[in-house]
């Protein structure tokens, strides 16, 4: 009685084939650390960190960098009357939210790009509109526009400026930049393609289990 | 014993097949030819210019973009919606019983056919089948400003 085996392997076959390849190996789980690094004086390598900063959130509540000193963050740059790629960017980043608002370690850094406009108040009522109740785990940034053009162009190495040939008047790029609790970049996703946020929600565990 | 080397090569065909319901594929929700020849450009047109906000599914973003699929604001106007796409919307409006107060943008650059070739997508799939709107439909609709806009 061959068939039986054969079938039995067939099945196993089947039940194997689907698995994506990138899941396979541990060891290719370490996430590398982005943007430019020099060795210093004692041969030390420097790497590429986020610089200081500090915005104010929808709940009027002042945000640092030293406030993000240890815990895992996702950025992005964003405006609330934009009409192209923001809101399917929400509906992802929304996605991020839900799965790791209950990690007291997890941030997620949402700046506006047209500040002037998105005022504490204008952030607050998108923010609940959107369903995220408090600034405990999702903050909506506003801040001197000069500021975050500045950090968005040389911290997270995206594009964020204003322009009047573009639909709602800025111009940026809707990466999720993915930080370390030493404001390094460890990640870029597109956070318009669910499969890249999927990756972006695989990934963020390798950095909080540290 | 064919039989189960028969059926285990069937289960090897589907079992890495991809999703493909009507749920996902609304074209596949569409019988009719003359609309299906206005809803294929349509869903293109649709999820370029409004699938950022009101999403490939029609759902809109939870209580700042309203939905479109099983929405009783976008079912009860054909022509209403026309407006709305050439020419925007600001202000609050009620959809389904729930409040939503987001400026949607006009598409100046929209031609009658392409909105008509839009909402004949729109109307013909998610349970509805209102059949084509035309280019023309599009241009007399475009033509006066409706009642309850």
């Amino acid at each position: 009685m061959k068939t039986p085996s054969i079938f039995l392997g067939l099945v196993l076959l089947g039940a194997i084939s689907c698995k994506p390849a990138s899941e396979n190996s541990i060891g290719s789980s370490e996430l590398p650390i982005l943007g430019e690094r020099y060795a210093d004086e004692n041969q030390d390598t420097v790497y590429h960190e986020i610089a200081d900063f500090a915005f104010v959130n929808q709940m009027g509540d002042t945000v640092t960098k030293a406030d993000m000193a240890g815990k895992i963050y996702v950025a992005d740059f964003f405006f609330t009357s934009c009409p192209t790629i923001c809101p399917i960017m929400k509906k992802e980043m929304l996605r991020v939210y839900e799965d790791y608002k209950s990690d007291p370690n997890f941030k997620i850094l949402s700046h506006s790009l047209d500040p002037t406009f998105d005022t504490q108040a204008v952030l607050k009522d998108y923010a609940e509109k959107l369903g995220v109740s408090d600034a405990s785990t999702w903050n909506f940034l506003t801040g001197d526009q000069e500021k975050i053009f500045e950090i968005g162009q040389t911290s997270y190495l995206t594009t964020a400026m204003a322009d009047q040939l573009e639909p709602g008047g800025f111009l940026h790029s809707g990466a999720f930049l993915l930080v370390d609790g030493n404001g390094r970049i460890r990640g870029v996703y597109d956070g318009t393609k669910s499969d890249q946020v999927d990756r972006l929600i695989s990934d963020i565990p390798k950095l909080l289990e540290k | 014993m064919r039989i189960p080397i028969y059926l285990t090569s069937l289960l090897l065909a589907f079992s890495c097949a991809p999703k493909a319901s009507s749920e996902e594929n609304t074209l596949a929700q569409i019988s009719d030819p003359a609309v299906m020849q206005y809803a294929i450009p349509g869903k293109a047109l649709y999820e370029s210019h409004c699938g950022n906000c009101h999403q490939a599914n029609g759902e809109g973003l939870a209580k700042l973009i309203p939905p479109i699929r099983d929405a009783d604001y976008f079912k009860a106007s054909i022509p209403r919606t026309a407006w709305i796409i050439r020419h925007g919307q600001t202000g609050e409006i009620n959809v389904n019983g729930e409040k939503y107060n987001q400026a949607m943008p006009p598409n100046p650059n929209l031609k009658p056919l392409e909105i008509a070739q839009i909402t004949t997508y729109l109307y013909n799939i998610w349970g509805m089948e209102e059949g084509v709107i035309s280019g023309n439909d599009i241009e007399s609709y475009l033509k006066n400003r409706p009642d309850s806009y």
